[in-house]
């Protein structure tokens, strides 16, 4: 079976944790975060090329004394961006963590997830900002952890794209 | 013909030429440069050092500038060069180790010992490495091959009975522990995490280029293991590094490596097979001797005991109603003549010490002759040293009823004395009375003792030898007397 590294990242709190928890085989607990800095989980999927394993790098999310250690991302596949829709300055870091990460891992697919779309009421992120990233090629998913909600089809959609060919 | 004043047409297309010369400005002049510069620089060396001057100090900034950007980079391309070199020295390092283990145990002389020298014999190792290999305990229980870039699993392989949870899990998050404590601890100056122990499990971790061996000991390894973690690393990358770098994500790639792992998974189980049974043997082999000693000592003990008995058994005197033989302590019962010889010297001259055989006798009267003449020796010595032969005044006939008297008695104690085994003489005193004259009394008494004497001297067993002359009695005594008197 085909494997592949995927980095989670994103702020402080954005939800990146939270948003795959119900999605991935998980054996380590959210303390590898706080001490080590990154916690790996582990998806199987199907894709158009076969079934894919993913192996999950959640990297502590970013805040203001913390940066991401992007080395992190060496021989990563993809990237996952997330941001939080309830605080726009988190997709700014999660657009800048994602161009950083690129120059780590090299151009390789990424999606960006916006969470929290069950409380789309109280989004800073205007719908505006979501159409220019989208016209920018960013590929983006609005996702809910409460639900689950498109968390399924992102990760889908990134592992279809980093399809036998890419590394 | 003057030349064209520069300003003129001509002038201008030479200049153009000159300057497309010196500073290409298109691609094709960039092209005809890229075909002269070889040759040119070629040319340029084999003239002399100018160039090699003018370049050194660029291709010298050029090379630290990179390296400080990303020493990895050089790291990776000198590995495959000095990892074998460094492979060699540790190599090395670790066969001196052995050696002076080696020196020290040549010393040592014990039944284990001798047992790893017979080993290290048959099998032609050194014993160095025979010792090391013996005396530490471990077991190789999980062995992961995992892509260095990645943190992904490239293969996993346990010996039976080893309960893994998810090993592509374990893998990256072992590769992301190791970047946590390079990062953290190792200051990123090219040191990496070897060991990590928790409680009685290591893991070893060797690095390639491009992969990353882990093995899970239960137990402490010899360092030789290291060495196999190294060689076997280095096989599998240069059989696979064409589909490791890029690596595409395919485990599949490198499964022909399953083998290679799978001799990783060494440890005391195979190890341990052999001295479980040499402990067998050696408990045999200490049983069969504590036998062969106990039956020797009772074999010993039976002929010692045997000679007791039966020296006891015929002993005049003695009647044995209890004998019994123990391991130790032995014990015999039985009826004892008073008269009979003290059982003491028997007990110990059949080898006994006198604590090691407990004697109970109870007394009693023996009718075996030699008792008997032991019993009747005194009276009869008695009885014929009381008896007088007597004579009439001034005769030296001795009276015939008293002479027989004493004939007999004599008999009786020669009897006696044969059966003791004592050798007798019987002195033999002749006395008178105090009529007549002292020269004649003097005579007379020696003709009484000697006329006894002659008329004894055919009786039974009686010897000339064995009667004297005893001195003369005391006056007023018309007898003779007899002494007895025993020969050593």
């Amino acid at each position: 079976m085909i494997q592949r590294k995927v980095c989670l990242l994103g702020a402080y709190a954005a939800g990146k944790t939270s948003l795959i928890r119900r999605f991935v085989d998980s054996m380590f607990d959210d303390r590898y975060l706080t001490t080590v800095g990154v916690r790996v989980d582990k998806k199987v999927l199907s894709t158009p090329h076969g079934e894919m394993t993913l192996m999950i790098w959640d990297l502590a999310g970013e805040d203001d004394s913390t940066p991401v250690d992007l080395r992190r991302c060496r021989g990563s596949s993809g990237l996952v961006l997330v941001a939080d829709g309830c605080r726009a300055h988190t997709l700014d870091t999660a657009v800048r963590l994602g161009s950083d990460a690129s120059k780590v891992a090299g151009e390789v697919p990424r999606i960006l997830m916006i969470n929290k779309a069950d409380l789309k009421d109280e989004w800073e992120v205007t719908a505006g900002r979501i159409d220019g990233l989208r016209r920018t090629g960013w590929t983006l998913y609005l996702t809910s952890a409460k639900s689950g909600e498109n968390v399924e089809e992102a990760f889908a959609s990134l592992a279809a794209s980093m399809g036998p060919a890419n590394v | 013909m003057s030349p064209a004043p520069p300003g003129g047409q001509d002038g201008d297309d030479r200049l153009r030429e000159l300057r497309e010369l010196l500073a290409p400005t298109d691609d094709e002049s960039r092209e005809r440069v890229a075909k002269v510069l070889a040759p040119a620089v070629q040319s340029n060396f084999e003239r002399g050092p100018d160039l090699h001057r003018t370049l050194k100090p660029v291709i010298r900034e050029t090379l630290l500038t990179s390296i400080k950007h990303d020493p990895g980079l050089v790291v990776e391309a000198m590995l495959p060069a000095i990892g074998t070199l460094i492979r060699r020295y540790i190599s090395q390092a670790i066969q001196e180790l052995a050696d002076s283990v080696n020196l020290a145990q040549e010393q040592a002389i014990s039944l284990r010992s001798l047992e790893w020298r017979w080993e290290a014999w048959r099998t032609g190792k050194p014993f160095g490495e025979i010792v090391l290999a013996k005396s530490l305990l471990y077991k190789v229980e999980q062995v992961f091959l995992i892509h260095r870039e990645t943190g992904l699993l490239l293969m996993h392989r346990t010996t039976a009975g080893v309960v893994v949870r998810d090993a592509d899990m374990v893998s990256g998050m072992l590769t992301a522990i190791e970047d946590f404590v390079q990062d953290s601890f190792a200051g990123g100056d090219g040191h990496e995490l070897d060991t990590i122990q928790v409680g009685d499990l290591r893991v070893w971790l060797r690095h390639g280029s491009h992969a990353v061996l882990a093995a899970v000991i239960h137990g402490v390894a010899p360092p030789q293991f290291g060495g196999v973690l190294e060689r076997t690393l280095a096989g599998i990358e240069e059989q696979y590094r064409g589909h490791l770098s890029p690596y595409r994500g395919d485990p599949s790639v490198v499964s022909g490596a399953g083998p290679a792992l799978d001799r990783c998974l060494l440890g005391q189980a195979a190890m341990q097979t052999r001295p479980a049974r040499v402990r067998w043997r050696i408990w045999a082999a200490a049983a069969v001797a504590t036998l062969t000693v106990l039956a020797a000592f009772r074999i010993h003990d039976y002929w010692k005991w045997r000679q007791l008995v039966g020296r006891l058994g015929s002993e005049p005197g003695y009647a044995l109603t209890l004998v019994r033989r123990g391991w130790i302590h032995h014990s015999i019962e039985g009826l004892r003549d008073p008269l009979a010889d003290p059982p003491a010297p028997a007990v110990e001259s059949a080898g006994y010490r006198p604590d090691q055989v407990s004697l109970v006798w109870r007394p009693f009267v023996s009718l075996d002759p030699r008792i008997v003449a032991r019993r009747e020796w005194q009276p009869r010595k008695r009885l014929l040293e009381e008896t007088a032969v007597l004579f009439e005044t001034d005769s030296a006939v001795p009276d015939r009823a008293t002479l027989d008297a004493a004939a007999s008695r004599v008999r009786d104690i020669l009897e006696c004395g044969a059966q003791l085994g004592k050798q007798l003489r019987i002195h033999v005193s002749g006395g008178a009375d105090g009529t007549g004259t002292e020269a004649r009394n003097e005579v007379l008494a020696r003709q009484r003792a000697t006329a006894v004497a002659e008329a004894l001297a055919g009786q039974g067993t009686l010897t000339p030898e064995m009667l004297v002359l005893g001195p003369r009695l005391a006056v007023g005594s018309r007898t003779v007397r007899f002494k007895v008197e025993e020969r050593q």
